[in-house]
Formats: structure tokens, C-alpha cells, sequence
């Protein structure tokens, strides 16, 4: 093929239009609408997609030929990224290609898994349900479509009538969640990307968006090479590749951040630079407890005593006296940033004219106060009056296609119900019944486990307490990601009486120790609809067939739903008799979904699943679109609202008069789903306190976890593209240059790296990718012959549940050959 | 044999650009689309996806550029992953 020269022209044709159109735009102003002609690639058909990684919701074009996809091109008529594509998401269609696709159902048999039939695989998995339905548990993710997210918490909430499914978003976002529903009474961000387009300032707290979120910060970096001033302020714990680009490095210590926040506020009020007009209109002020219980606070083990995630109310006068001992200098001594640090911050919040974002990811949210950081960063906002205007906000930003859209906006959590309910509310559980057409009663308030508590109960036996005994993983790949491996996974190994099913699409660190996998059908090979950090609802349509036998992870939820019923589960049938997911065709005759030749037939099962999850989202003004406007649209930002000329509005900015159709007339702002009823946001104190494990003689090193531009979480698809792989091939560990010199390390020696967990060999890399400071260690969990997480915390917020990655004790020497593997 | 279409923003120091620019020429692996303001659409044309990566690489390291940002790449006539 590489020899034919048409061809060839053709190709360097299609990517010379390509680059000139996206230079073309790149020069444009933001409000020039995108030119959307596709380049040409000779007998392929295009279509969009959202990008099968991060939480950003890049679209791309997919050109397909021959049942492959042959490439990718950005969307220049997406909003989020105006064309351009990361590396990671310019090389998104080779992750279907891995010549290690799991393309059978395998099952264990004699200690290995050997290919079976769907229909055993099928009957497996539900008869171990219907054996010991209360001790099952789902384990989904911020992948899940929101079709197969909502049916696998309508599978288990109104059918089983068992909360017991979490998705690994409580490892990545939940601290985001808690905050914004303790601050404002509702989760997800109020603003959206069109800030970054607006901003004075960009404040990142903890965050490296130009690894994590290159397009999002390439609009950040075009504002400056089209001669705007944005004023870019990194607070680190480490300096990265988005420090280079930074005007101001402040490299704080772990844990720092509480310091820093509450330091802004100490000045803001001190120098009479609080926003009192804006204060005293739309904000009440809230603590755990009174000021003096602070005083003697004797760190995180007491603050657990009596931290709320709701809290109670306090008046100015006492937040006052709270935050007063957050001087620049006592805070200095905390955080580790100067004090010179410290009042450039407030300065830029004391000055009203600027606009100023702040944006955060795993850094705030991965952290045993994150709730109470996510809090603080909120407040400073509110405080200060930066809030409410485009380019003048706080948001957080996601690390997966749709931790919002299927995650928190369906509620596929322990806790919760689609659209934002709650299961311990006994109005919100019937409201969920009626929606789903089921008898009262059938679904459980009782809260089920959460994640770190979940694996923890699956890897201790019965008689220990453990009472979860079956978990179904789809989607994701908690054999890599969850903190301290050993005691919350690797454990199963001793206990053959527990049972592990793994839907996925290449062998894992999971599958490894599965009981049952089942092949599924990625990205394009399946029709879905994700939901990005702006609230932006994205769908696309099926465009490739799956390899060999790998299939939808909705169609296998449903077929085990389906089974289950056969086998005389209740909970299956909804109060008319029903199936628990019954489809009709248009002559209302009953479709067999859960049979993979009718799954992609008579009706849109995507689509009929996404309007039946619709209904709830305008009960709290989440109202998502029309499935049939996602399909013409590059994603819509709820609330998505019927205009009086039948056409839907979405929503840039809630809670803004004029732009939120849910805000009256003459509110200005308003926060109508706010904690205190009375339409005000809430302004927290919280406390620094040290985090729960900390460096010492014996452990004498801070240890951070995270991820490399190349690669997407575990490296589970980014593995399996070649050029990727040898852009980053293995884990490594940064280490400060004055540490190496003094442990006699030098870039490429294998080192040790111990905690009290577990230990760790691999290659030590001096001033590399990232620079960390002395006393500090650095290694990324992409590398799934590498899992770092062995060493990690499972300490975690006491609000949100989310661990700790980003900070434990740790110990570094050369490793020795006994060391080291064979 | 890998195709990408790329655009190369250079700086707005005229001589530092300039340098750039013809240091791009020289390499002799990239075609040059219409300059639009300080951005250069170019296609780069290699052996192997791993030669079009290091090109990359030396692009982004290069004194006078601001950018490289992707927008196409086929993927039709990439060899199969070993993995």
C-alpha cells in the first residue's frame, strides 16, 4: 500500500488541507465560526466522535474504510478543541488494533482461563448472582457510556434491589463531587472551557494540564502567541511541564494547599478585600465547629472526629477569627511557598478587575482533605467576587470521557440515584420507582460500600467480615489502580471462594487474577454517549464491528439482566410483569435485546436507554438534550432547555441571570439548590492539618503518584499504540538531582523505592520529564509491570472517600541484585 | 511510510523565527503549506512512525518555535503492533 504513489499524494494532500485549515482557524478569533470540510482520505467515510480518553471531550473525526478506522483529524467544528488533538488523541484509532485483543469469553478452569461460548459465560455470571445476590457488586467507571452506566445501575438499584456498584471515579473525582455539593447544594462546575478564552489569570492548583489536558492548555498558550496576556501561576508539588510555561512557580509542600487557600482568605478579610456587596447577596458562611474547637485540633486522626461534609452555619465574625491564624508567615511555614508567595496570591484576588481561574484536578481531589480543599479553593472564589463572570471561576477538570456524564450525572455510586438523587432519601426512592415502573420498596436505602471498602470486603474471607464474594469490573482496571494493591487486590489470590468477572478489551493487571473475562467492544466499535467537565453531553454512533467475538458492555449487562429473569429473579421484572429493560419496536412488539443479533436492530437501544435516563435530569435542573439534537451536535451543555421556537438552548454558565434559564429575573446570581434553601453559596473554613502519613527516619521521602503525557491511566489502550509505547516505554522514578548525588544514583540505575506497603525496582530518572525537589520521589502508574501502587496510601477523605495518591512516606535506595526480579 | 499534517507556530522574534524556519526547509522531510501569521502547516513524510516521532521531537525542541500542534495523521499505512 505504502508504494503506491496516488496513494501517497492523496495521504500528504489530506494532512497539508488539514494543517492549513486548523492554521487558518488556530488564527481566527474564538467567535469566527469553524470551517468543518474534512480532508480528503480516498473511499473512506467520516464521522465524529468524542475522544476516547480524558474528561476534556475532544472531538475527533473518524475516517473509516473497509470496517477499520484508517484516521483521525481533529473536529474544527468541535467547540472544545477547535481541531486540535493531543498526542495521545491524534493516535486514538490505534488503540482498537492491539494484536492482543480479547476477542473470546475465557473462563478459569484448573487454575487457567480457557475460551467458552457467550451463552455459558452468560449463564455463569448470572447463576453466581442468583445465588448470593447480596454479596455481589458492580465495579464500573467514567468510561461507561451513559447508556451503560445507567443500565447497570438500573440492573442493580431497581433490580436487585443492592446499591453495592461504584464506579473508579471515587478514585479520581469524588473530592470534586463533595465539593461542589457542600458549596453549593449541587455537584458539577457551574462555568465551562470558555473561561480559559477569558481569564486574566490562570491559577492551578496541583495541576498539569499541559500533560493532562494539552488542549485545554494549547488555548491558554494560543492566547499568548496571538499577543493576549494571561498570567499563568503554577502551585506545585513538583515542577512539570506545564511549570515551564508558567509565570510564577510556587512549589509548595504536600498538603500545602489547605495553607495557601485559607492564607488568601486570612488577607482578603485583614485587608478589608473581601467582596462585601457580593458576600452579603449571595453567600452564607459554614465550619465544622465553632472557632475555639479548631484551637485544639491535634491533627487528621481529630479532625475525623469532628469533620461533617455538610457542616453547620457560622457568621463572619468567626470565620474571621478562624482563618486570622493563616498569617502569610505562619502560613509559609506550612505550605513551604515565601511569603512574598503568598501575598502575590492575594493580591491578584484582592484586585476585583482581574479574572481569574482556577483550575484543579487529581491534585486537590486525590487528597485525605478534599473535600475540604475543593471547599477552600470555592470560597476564595466566592469570597474575592471572582465568580460569575466568563473568564472569573473555579473549575475542576476530570480525567475521564464521562466521570460526569456517567458517573455523577447518572449516579452510578453507592449513594446515589441518575439525576442526582439520593438513595437514603425515601421521596427520592419513590421518585425512582415510579420512573422505572417499579414496585415501592424494591429499591434499598441502605448505602453500599464504598470503593476502597468494597475491595477491601472482597479480599477478606466470610468469616473475617468479608460479605462481598462476586464483582463485576467493566471498564476499568482497579488491579493497577487501587491504592495499596496488595491488601485491596492482590489479596483475592488467597481466597479462591471469591469470584472476579472482567469485562474489558485487552488483558490487564484485573484480568490477570479473573475468574471470568469478557471480551468487549471498544470505543467505535459501539454506540455511546459520554459526558465531559463542562457538562457537555457527547454521542456518537457505531461505526466499526468488534473483533471476533467481543461485545457492547450494555448488550452483557443486559443479557445477564435477561438471564437472571429466565432464572426467576423478581427483581427483573418491573410491577407490570415486564422485563426490567423491555423494548418495544413500533408495533409494540417486544424486542429480544439480550440477543446480540436484535442488539443492534429494530430499535436504537442507546438511544431508547438515554431518553428513559433523560426523565431524570430535569427533577434537579440537569436537564441533559434530546438524544436526536446530541447526534447532530458536538456535545451540549446542560441544562439543555426547549426554546419557545422548538429549538434547545444549552447552558454555558448555571447559576447566572440570563444565562441559566432556571435563574429569575432579578437574582443576579443564584444558587437554587443551595445547602442553606435560601439561594446562597456557602463560604467554608476548613483546616490545614498534616496529611496522615508523613516522611521520617525510616521512611524519609514524600512519594507522588500520577501520569505521563503519553499515556491515558494504566496504559491499557496507549500501551498498544506502538508510537506512544516508544515515546514512553516503562515507569520510572524521579528523583531530585541532590538526592541521587547523595544515595549515589545516577539516571538509568534501578533503585528501590519501599513504603510500608510494599516495594518497588525500577530505573531512577534524574531531572527528568518533571523536576521534583529535594525530599521528593515521583512515579507515574501507566506501567502495568510496574505497579506503583503497591506502595500507595489507602488513607482518604473522610467526606468523598478518595485516597490519597499524591502523598506517603517513602524510602529510596540503589537496588541491590537481590533485588531485582529474574 | 507515516503522514502527518502538523502546524508549527514560531515565535514572534523575527530573526529567532527566521532561523527556525529555514532549519525546517533544510531537514528536508517536511513540505511546506501557505504561511498563515506565525503558523506553518506542514506535512511530514518518514520511513516508520518512530523517524516521525523524532522528527516531531526536534521540532518541538527547536529554538524559535512556539508550538506543534497535529492536526491529521493516517494511520492507514502504519505496520501492524507487534504487541
Amino acid at each position: 500500500m505504502s508504494g503506491d504513489p496516488n496513494r501517497r499524494d492523496f495521504l500528504r494532500s489530506a494532512a497539508l488541507s488539514a494543517a492549513t485549515a486548523l492554521a487558518a482557524q488556530q488564527g481566527s478569533s474564538p467567535a469566527q465560526p469553524p470551517r468543518v470540510e474534512l480532508p480528503i482520505v480516498p473511499d473512506a467515510t467520516w464521522d465524529k466522535a468524542p475522544c476516547r480518553f480524558c474528561g476534556t471531550g475532544c472531538h475527533v473525526q473518524v475516517a473509516v474504510k473497509e470496517g477499520k478506522v484508517v484516521a483521525v483529524a481533529g473536529d474544527r467544528a468541535a467547540e472544545v478543541n477547535k481541531g486540535l488533538l493531543c498526542v495521545k488523541g491524534y493516535h486514538v484509532g490505534q488503540i482498537l488494533y492491539g494484536k492482543d485483543r480479547l476477542t473470546t469469553p475465557l473462563l478459569r478452569k484448573e487454575g487457567k482461563l480457557v475460551p467458552i461460548e457467550w451463552a455459558e459465560a452468560i449463564d455463569v455470571l448470572a447463576k453466581r448472582i442468583h445465588k448470593a445476590p447480596e454479596r455481589f457488586a458492580f465495579y464500573g467507571s467514567g468510561q461507561w457510556t451513559i447508556p451503560e452506566g445507567y443500565a447497570a445501575n438500573k440492573f442493580m438499584k431497581g433490580g436487585l434491589g443492592s446499591n453495592q456498584i461504584e464506579p473508579n471515579a471515587r478514585l479520581c473525582m469524588a473530592s470534586a463531587v463533595t465539593g461542589y455539593v457542600s458549596t453549593f447544594g449541587v455537584d458539577e462546575p457551574y462555568n465551562c472551557y470558555d473561561d480559559l478564552d477569558h481569564a486574566d489569570v490562570v491559577l492551578l492548583w496541583g495541576n498539569n494540564p499541559a500533560e493532562m489536558h494539552p488542549v485545554l492548555f494549547s488555548r491558554i498558550v494560543d492566547r499568548r502567541i496571538r499577543g493576549e496576556k494571561v498570567e499563568l501561576i503554577d502551585i506545585c508539588t513538583r515542577r512539570t511541564r506545564t511549570s515551564d510555561q508558567a509565570d510564577h512557580v510556587m512549589v509548595m509542600k504536600p498538603h500545602g494547599d489547605l495553607a495557601i487557600a485559607n492564607c488568601i482568605a486570612q488577607q482578603l478579610v485583614a485587608g478589608g478585600k473581601v467582596a462585601t456587596e457580593f458576600v452579603e447577596k449571595y453567600c452564607n458562611f459554614r465550619a465544622d465547629a465553632e472557632p475555639a474547637r479548631y484551637e485544639k485540633l491535634a491533627g487528621w486522626d481529630d479532625y475525623k472526629t469532628f469533620g461533617t461534609l455538610m457542616g453547620k452555619a457560622i457568621t463572619f465574625a468567626d470565620y474571621k477569627q478562624m482563618v486570622a491564624r493563616y498569617t502569610p508567615e505562619a502560613a509559609a511555614e506550612m505550605s513551604g511557598l515565601s511569603v512574598e508567595q503568598l501575598k502575590l496570591l492575594a493580591a491578584r484576588f484582592a484586585d476585583r478587575k482581574l479574572k481569574i481561574v482556577s483550575l484543579w484536578c487529581m491534585g486537590m481531589n486525590q487528597h485525605t482533605m478534599g473535600t475540604a480543599i475543593n471547599n477552600l479553593v470555592h470560597g476564595v472564589h466566592l469570597l474575592s467576587g471572582h465568580f460569575g463572570r466568563p473568564g472569573d471561576g473555579p473549575q475542576s477538570l476530570t480525567g475521564q470521557p464521562s466521570a460526569c456524564g456517567t458517573v455523577r450525572e447518572v449516579g452510578t455510586l453507592c449513594h446515589a440515584l441518575p439525576g442526582d438523587l439520593k438513595v437514603e432519601d425515601a421521596e427520592h426512592r419513590t421518585k425512582a420507582e415510579e420512573l422505572w415502573n417499579l414496585p415501592a420498596g424494591r429499591i434499598s436505602p441502605k448505602i453500599g460500600y464504598h470503593t476502597v471498602l468494597l475491595w477491601e470486603k472482597f479480599c477478606t474471607p466470610a468469616d473475617k467480615g468479608g460479605d462481598v464474594d462476586t464483582i463485576w469490573v467493566q471498564v476499568t482496571n482497579p488491579g493497577q489502580t487501587m491504592p495499596n494493591l496488595h491488601k485491596l487486590f492482590r489479596a483475592k489470590e488467597k481466597h479462591p471462594e471469591k469470584f472476579l468477572i472482567v469485562s474489558d478489551v485487552y488483558p490487564t493487571a484485573t484480568t490477570e487474577l479473573a475468574d471470568l473475562v469478557l471480551p468487549s467492544a471498544l470505543w467505535v466499535e459501539k454506540t455511546g454517549v459520554y459526558g465531559n467537565s463542562e457538562r457537555r453531553t457527547q454521542q456518537w454512533t457505531k461505526m466499526v464491528p468488534p473483533p471476533g467475538q467481543a461485545r457492547d458492555d450494555l448488550w452483557q449487562t443486559i443479557a445477564v439482566a435477561r438471564r437472571l429473569h429466565d432464572l426467576g429473579h423478581p427483581g427483573m421484572k418491573d410491577k407490570d410483569g415486564k422485563f426490567l429493560f423491555h423494548l418495544a419496536d413500533e408495533k409494540g412488539g417486544a424486542v429480544p435485546i439480550w440477543e446480540w443479533d436484535s442488539f443492534y436492530g429494530k430499535v436504537d437501544v442507546n438511544e431508547k436507554l438515554y431518553e428513559d435516563y433523560r426523565r431524570f435530569t430535569t427533577i434537579k435542573h440537569k436537564d441533559v438534550a434530546p438524544y436526536r439534537e446530541l447526534v447532530r451536535a458536538r456535545g451540549l451543555r446542560w441544562p439543555v432547555v426547549q426554546k419557545p421556537d422548538g429549538t434547545w438552548a444549552e447552558t454555558p454558565y448555571r447559576f447566572v441571570e440570563g444565562i441559566d434559564p432556571y435563574v429569575a429575573a432579578g437574582k443576579g446570581l443564584q444558587f437554587y439548590h443551595s445547602v442553606t434553601k435560601d439561594d446562597r453559596a456557602l463560604i467554608w473554613f476548613r483546616p490545614w492539618v498534616p496529611p496522615p502519613e508523613v516522611p521520617d527516619g525510616d521512611y524519609p521521602f514524600w512519594l507522588d503518584t500520577g501520569r505521563v503525557l503519553e499515556h491515558w491511566h494504566t496504559g491499557t489502550l496507549t500501551s498498544r499504540v506502538p508510537n506512544l509505547r516508544r515515546a514512553m516505554p516503562r515507569s520510572y522514578v524521579e528523583v531530585a538531582r541532590e538526592d541521587a548525588a547523595a544515595l549515589g544514583i545516577r539516571t538509568g540505575d534501578l533503585v528501590l523505592v519501599e513504603t510500608r506497603r510494599g516495594k518497588l525496582v525500577l530505573p531512577a530518572w534524574i531531572d527528568g520529564r518533571g523536576k521534583c525537589p529535594p525530599g521528593h520521589l515521583f512515579i507515574p502508574f501507566f506501567d502495568e509491570r510496574q505497579l506503583c501502587n503497591v506502595l500507595t496510601l489507602e488513607a482518604h477523605c473522610p467526606f468523598s472517600k478518595q485516597p490519597d495518591y499524591k502523598k506517603c512516606a517513602a524510602r529510596l535506595r540503589k537496588a541491590a541484585p537481590g533485588d531485582v526480579k529474574p | 511510510m507515516a503522514i502527518s499534517g502538523l502546524v508549527v507556530t514560531l515565535v514572534d522574534d523575527v530573526p529567532r523565527a527566521a532561523r527556525a524556519e529555514a532549519a525546517i526547509q533544510a531537514a528536508g522531510v517536511f513540505t511546506f503549506g501557505e504561511p498563515i501569521g506565525p503558523r506553518r502547516p506542514v506535512v511530514l513524510e518518514t520511513a516508520s512512525v518512530e523517524e516521525s516521532r523524532r522528527w516531531h521531537e526536534w521540532l518541538s525542541a527547536l529554538d524559535g518555535v512556539a508550538q506543534v500542534d497535529v492536526a491529521f495523521v493516517s494511520l492507514e499505512e502504519e505496520g501492524e503492533d507487534e504487541r
